[in-house]
C-alpha cells in the first residue's frame, strides 16, 4: 500500500496571471489568436469553446498558451461563482490560444510530487472549490488569487496511483468528448443529406411552415407552487433548450404541474425558441426525445400526417439564418420571433414519408440523441467518481498491488 | 399632354401617386379574395386592370388625336373622322376599344347586377377588333362562383385608379409598372407555384446586363409572364434603341401564365411571338426554326414531371434523366442559339455539381464543347418563393473575338463569379441585388469578355479572390467538371464550408463518423475495464 500524503499546492506548483490584452484589438471574427476567458470554462471544469474573441495586436512574449496547458479561472462573472477556480486544458486543435489576464496558468515545479493530470482533476473537486469560494473577494464579480490557490492542501497518493486515477477520469472525459463528436458529426451528416435531397430531389416541394404541423404555445406553472415542480417531466424553456435532442432540463414538473398552466407534447415534436435574448445570435431548435412540457418562450410543432419530425427539424434548422433575420427586438431588448412571419417561411419537404431519406435522417438523429444521453450518464458517473477517487475513498482494485509488484 | 387636362387633374385633391395607385389596386384585389384562390383572382384582377389600361390608353390617344388635328387647322366638324380611324390608334400601339368596352360605359353599369356579363362581352369585343389580343383576355366574369355585387365594387375601385396623369409618363409605362408590381405580389401570394411565372426583377436585370441584348432575336422557352422580354426591352430603350430593335419569341406551357404574358407584352407594346397557344416546350417546340441571338430563361427548378423523348435530337450532350429536366432545358436552350448567340439561364444550384443519373456527364460534355462562358452563384433568398439556392449559367456559341466586335478570345476559358455574399435584405425575408451589385458582377463579365461596354468604361479583367476567377478547361477537369464558383474563386474571408460540394461533404462526414465510432468502441471497452476494477 502506497502512502497518501498531504501537500500544500504552493509547495509544488505556481500560478501565473495572464496579460491585459488591449480591447481595441479585439474582434469577434478574427484574425488573430483566441483569447482564453472565464467564458471558456465549463461548469464542473473543462474547456468549452464559447463565443470566440480574437486578438490581433501587439503583445509581449510568453503569453501564448501551449496545447494541453492547465489553466484556472481567477474571476467569475456568474452569481453563484459557478466556475471560479476550475481548471481547464487548452485544446490541441492547431489554433493559437492567448493567456488573458483573468486566467491563471499553472506550472508544476515539483513533478516528482504531483502528476499534471492528477493536478488537473484535483482542481475540479468540491473540496478545492469550496476552499477557493470561501476565500473569494468581491461581491458581484468574484476573484481569487494565486496565493489563495497555493494555500489549498491536497491529499495525494504516489505518482503511479495519481496517474492511474487521472487515467480513469481521462478515459471517461475522452469518451464524453467522442460522443459529442459522434453526435455533432451525425447532425452534420444529416444536415448535409437534407440539403442535398432538398436541392436535388424534384419530388420535394416547398410548404409554408404553417401547414407542416399543428402549432402549440407553452406556459409556466406557478413557480411558487411546490406541488407543481420537482417531478419527472422535463420543462423546456429558452434557457434549457441548448441541445437539438430534447430529453432533459434542470427544471422538471410533476403530473399536477403538467395540467396547470403548461402544455405537454409527445416525443417527435419540434420545439424552438421564439422569445428571449438568445434569439439575437442563435436560433435554438430541437426534437423532443420523450414527453416534455414547455414554456411560453417556445413554440412546439407537432407534424401533421405525412410530415416527418426528423425531416421537419432539419428543414427548419437549415433556414436558421433567414429565421434570425425575422427576429424583432422587444422594448426590453430581448428578441422576439413573430409567429405570423415564421409561419410564412417555405420549407422543402419530401412529398411522402415513404421517402428513404426520412429513415436515414431519423436514424442519424437517433444516433446523436442516444450519444447525448449516454454522455449525460457518463458525466454523472464522472462527477460521482471524481471526488471519491481523488480522496482515496474509492480505490482501484489490484492497482496498488500492481504498482507494488512493479517496484 | 393638353393643358386643360393637367389643370383639371391638379384641381383634384390628393393627386394619386404611384404608391397610391398600387395600393388602390391591391385593395381591389383583396375584395374578390375569399371566394377564390390566389391563382384564380389573379386572372380576375389582372384582366380588369388590363381592360382599364386599354380603355385609358385609348381615351388618352383619342384626346391626343383631337389636339393634333385641331393644331393642324382642321375644322372641328371633321375631327370625328380622325377619332374613329382605327389606324390612328394602331400606329401608336394603342388598341381600339369599342363603345361597349370603354371603362366609363362599364363603370356606369357596375351596380346593375349584370356587370359580369358586360365585362365578358367587353373582353370579347376588344379581342375581336385587335388581332394581337385574340384568345388572350379572360372571359370569366359571368360565372356562378363570381359574386356580382363584389365584382361591381371592384370595378368601382379600379375606376378610381388613373393610369393617365402621372406627370409626363404615358399610361402604358404606369400600367406596365403596376402590372409588374401585381405579378410580383401575386407570385408571393401563390407561394412556390407563383414562382413559375415570376423571376425577381434584380435577377432578370443581371441576366440582361450581362447579355446586353441591343438588337436581334430574343427567345425564352419558358417565358412565364414575359418578364425577361420586358427587361430586355427596357435595356434597349435605355440604350437609345427602339422597341423594334429586338424581336421576341417565347413559349409557355401554362395557359393562364401564357395569357398573362400576352397581356404583359401588349401593355409594354412589345410585338412578340408567343406561339398560337400555350404549349409544353419539350412536347412541342413552337419555334423549331428560331435561331436566337439571345436566350433568357428561368426554367422551373428540378422539374421531375416532364415530357421526355429519349431520341430527341436536342440531347446533343447526353439524354437528361427522367427525374430532372434541368439539363433538358440547358440543352434545349443551347440548341436554339444562332451562330453568335448567347444565353443566360437561372437554375437550381444542384445543376452545377450534381452527378446523378448522367447529369455529371452532360455537364462535362458541355464544358468540353466549350459552350459555357460564365457561372454565377447567387446569394440566398433572392427568390421569396423557394429556399432553393440558385445560380446563373451563361452560354455562347462563339467564344472567340467575333470579328468586328473585337472581343477578348476566351476559347477554353470559363469565368466564375461568386456573388453569394452580395445583395441587400429589402425586408426580413427577401434579398435584392442592388444596382451596384449588378454593376460589379456585369462589369467583371464585360471586362473578362472584352466587350465594347468594358472598353468604354476602361475595365480590365483581373481575378479577385473570393469574387471572380477565370479558369481554363484543364482546371475545370481537375475539379471533375463541377462548376460551383466557390471552388474556383478561392477563399473568401467568410465561412467557406459550404463551398464543399455536398456529395464530398457527405462522404467526408461519413468517414469521420466511422472514425469516431472506432474510437468510441475502443474507449467503451476501456471504460468498462476500468469501472470493473473500482472498489465501490
Amino acid at each position: 500500500m502506497s502512502e497518501w500524503t498531504m501537500l500544500r499546492l504552493g509547495d509544488a506548483i505556481t500560478v501565473k496571471h495572464g496579460y491585459a490584452f488591449k480591447g481595441e484589438y479585439f474582434s469577434d471574427v478574427g484574425p488573430g489568436g483566441l483569447l482564453v476567458t472565464p467564458g471558456n470554462f465549463a461548469i464542473g471544469g473543462g474547456f468549452q469553446i464559447g463565443k470566440a474573441k480574437y486578438y490581433d495586436g501587439p503583445m509581449p512574449d510568453g503569453f501564448i498558451l501551449d496545447p494541453g496547458a492547465i489553466v484556472v479561472t481567477m474571476t467569475d462573472l456568474s452569481k453563484g461563482g459557478d466556475t471560479l477556480g476550475y481548471s481547464a486544458k487548452v485544446p490541441n486543435d492547431g489554433r493559437i490560444y492567448l493567456h488573458n489576464q483573468r486566467i491563471g496558468l499553472t506550472q508544476i515545479v515539483r513533478p516528482d510530487l504531483v502528476d499534471r493530470n492528477f493536478l488537473y482533476y484535483s482542481l475540479q473537486t468540491p473540496l478545492y472549490r469550496s476552499h477557493v469560494l470561501a476565500g473569494a473577494t468581491g461581491s458581484t464579480v468574484r476573484h481569487t488569487s494565486p496565493s489563495r490557490i497555493y494555500d489549498y492542501v491536497l491529499r495525494l497518493p504516489g505518482l503511479d496511483i495519481q496517474r492511474m486515477i487521472a487515467a480513469i477520469l481521462g478515459i471517461i472525459d475522452e469518451k464524453i468528448a467522442v460522443n459529442e463528436q459522434v453526435a455533432r458529426t451525425a447532425f452534420g451528416l444529416a444536415s448535409a443529406m437534407y440539403r442535398r435531397y432538398s436541392e436535388e430531389r424534384s419530388s420535394w416541394r416547398a410548404i409554408r411552415l404553417a401547414d407542416t404541423a399543428r402549432w402549440y404555445s407553452g406556459g409556466t406553472p406557478t413557480t411558487s407552487e411546490p406541488l407543481y415542480w420537482g417531478g419527472a417531466t422535463p420543462w423546456i424553456s429558452a434557457a434549457s433548450l441548448k441541445s437539438s435532442w430534447i430529453d432533459h432540463s434542470e427544471r422538471r414538473i410533476t403530473a399536477l404541474g403538467a395540467v396547470n398552466g403548461t402544455r405537454l407534447v409527445p416525443a417527435g415534436t419540434v420545439i424552438f425558441v421564439v422569445r428571449g435574448s438568445s434569439l439575437k445570435d442563435e436560433f435554438r431548435i430541437g426534437i423532443t426525445q420523450r414527453e416534455v412540457a414547455f414554456g411560453q418562450d417556445c413554440k412546439a410543432l407537432l407534424p401533421v400526417e405525412g410530415v416527418s419530425a426528423d425531416v421537419l427539424f432539419h428543414a427548419i434548422k437549415s433556414r436558421s439564418a433567414q429565421i434570425l433575420e425575422m427576429v424583432d427586438e422587444t422594448s426590453i431588448g430581448a428578441g422576439r420571433l413573430a409567429t405570423e412571419l415564421i409561419q410564412e417561411l417555405p420549407v422543402m419537404l419530401p412529398s411522402s414519408t415513404e421517402d428513404r431519406v426520412v429513415d436515414e435522417l431519423r436514424m442519424l438523429n437517433r444516433l446523436a440523441a442516444a450519444r447525448q444521453g449516454e454522455s449525460r450518464l457518463m458525466l454523472s458517473l464522472r462527477d460521482a467518481l471524481l471526488p471519491r477517487l481523488m480522496s482515496g475513498e474509492i480505490r482501484v482494485r489490484d492497482a496498488e498491488r500492481e504498482v507494488e509488484n512493479a517496484l | 399632354m393638353p393643358p386643360r387636362k393637367r389643370a383639371g387633374q391638379a384641381a383634384l385633391p390628393g393627386m394619386p401617386t404611384m404608391a397610391d395607385l398600387r395600393d388602390t389596386l391591391w385593395k381591389a384585389a383583396d375584395k374578390l379574395r375569399g371566394s377564390m384562390d390566389a391563382a384564380q383572382y389573379k386572372d380576375f384582377v389582372l384582366g380588369l386592370v388590363f381592360l382599364k389600361y386599354v380603355s385609358d390608353a385609348f381615351e388618352e390617344r383619342r384626346e391626343q388625336i383631337r389636339q393634333e388635328v385641331l393644331d393642324q387647322g382642321i375644322a372641328e366638324s371633321r375631327v370625328e373622322v380622325f377619332l374613329n380611324d382605327i389606324d390612328e390608334y394602331a400606329g401608336h400601339g394603342v388598341f381600339w376599344v369599342p363603345d361597349e368596352a370603354r371603362w366609363l360605359y362599364l363603370a356606369e353599369r357596375a351596380k346593375g347586377g349584370r356587370i359580369g356579363e358586360l365585362l365578358d362581352a367587353a373582353m370579347d369585343a376588344v379581342m375581336k377588333l385587335n388581332d394581337p389580343l385574340k384568345g388572350v383576355l379572360p372571359k370569366i366574369f359571368n360565372r356562378d362562383n363570381v359574386d356580382q355585387r363584389r365584382l361591381g365594387e371592384l370595378v368601382d375601385l379600379i375606376t378610381d385608379a388613373r393610369f393617365t396623369g402621372h406627370g409626363d409618363r404615358p399610361a402604358r409605362d404606369v400600367l406596365g409598372e403596376v402590372y409588374e408590381y401585381f405579378l410580383e405580389k401575386f407570385a408571393r401570394a401563390e407561394g412556390k407555384r407563383g414562382g413559375e411565372f415570376y423571376t425577381p426583377g434584380s435577377v432578370v436585370e443581371l441576366l440582361v446586363e450581362v447579355l446586353e441584348p441591343y438588337s436581334g432575336r430574343v427567345y425564352d422557352p419558358c417565358c412565364g409572364s414575359g418578364g425577361m422580354f420586358v427587361q430586355a426591352e427596357k435595356f434597349v430603350l435605355n440604350h437609345r434603341g427602339r422597341r423594334d430593335d429586338i424581336a421576341v419569341y417565347g413559349q409557355e406551357a401554362n395557359e393562364r401564365t401564357w395569357r398573362l404574358a400576352k397581356m404583359n407584352l401588349a401593355i409594354h407594346g412589345i410585338g412578340g411571338d408567343l406561339g398560337p397557344k400555350w404549349e409544353d416546350t419539350f412536347y412541342a417546340d413552337k419555334h423549331p426554326d428560331v435561331k436566337a441571338d439571345y436566350v433568357l430563361a428561368n426554367p422551373p427548378f428540378n422539374m421531375s414531371d416532364w415530357h421526355r423523348k429519349v431520341d430527341d435530337k436536342r440531347w446533343h450532350y447526353g439524354v437528361p434523366p427522367a427525374g430532372n429536366a434541368n439539363f433538358a432545358w440547358l440543352q434545349h436552350i443551347v440548341s436554339k442559339l444562332g451562330e453568335r448567340g448567347a444565353a443566360g439561364v437561372v437554375l437550381a444550384n444542384g445543376s452545377m455539381s450534381s452527378k446523378q443519373s448522367g447529369e455529371g456527364e452532360i455537364r462535362a460534355a458541355m464544358v468540353e464543347a466549350d459552350l459555357i462562358t460564365c457561372m454565377i452563384a447567387l446569394p440566398p433568398q433572392l427568390f421569396r418563393t423557394t429556399p432553393i439556392p440558385a445560380c446563373l449559367w451563361f452560354f455562347a456559341k462563339d467564344k472567340g473575338p467575333q470579328g468586328a466586335k473585337k472581343l477578348a478570345d476566351r476559347r477554353g476559358d470559363v469565368l466564375f463569379i461568386d456573388a453569394r455574399n452580395m445583395g441587400t435584405m429589402v425586408d426580413r425575408t427577401e434579398r435584392k441585388l442592388m444596382p451596384e451589385d449588378i454593376k460589379k458582377i456585369a462589369g467583371a463579365y464585360h471586362a473578362w469578355r472584352g466587350t465594347a461596354s468594358a472598353r468604354v468604361e476602361n475595365l480590365n479583367y483581373e481575378d479577385e479572390a473570393g469574387f471572380c476567377y477565370s479558369a481554363t478547361q484543364d482546371e475545370i477537369r481537375q475539379h471533375d467538371h463541377v462548376l460551383s464558383p466557390g471552388r474556383y474563386v478561392g477563399a473568401a474571408e467568410v465561412d467557406t464550408s459550404d463551398d464543399e460540394p455536398i456529395a464530398n461533404k457527405i462522404e467526408r462526414l461519413k468517414k469521420e463518423l466511422y472514425g469516431h465510432f472506432d474510437e468510441s468502441s475502443r474507449l467503451e471497452q476501456e471504460v468498462r475495464t476500468w469501472l470493473e476494477r473500482l472498489d465501490v
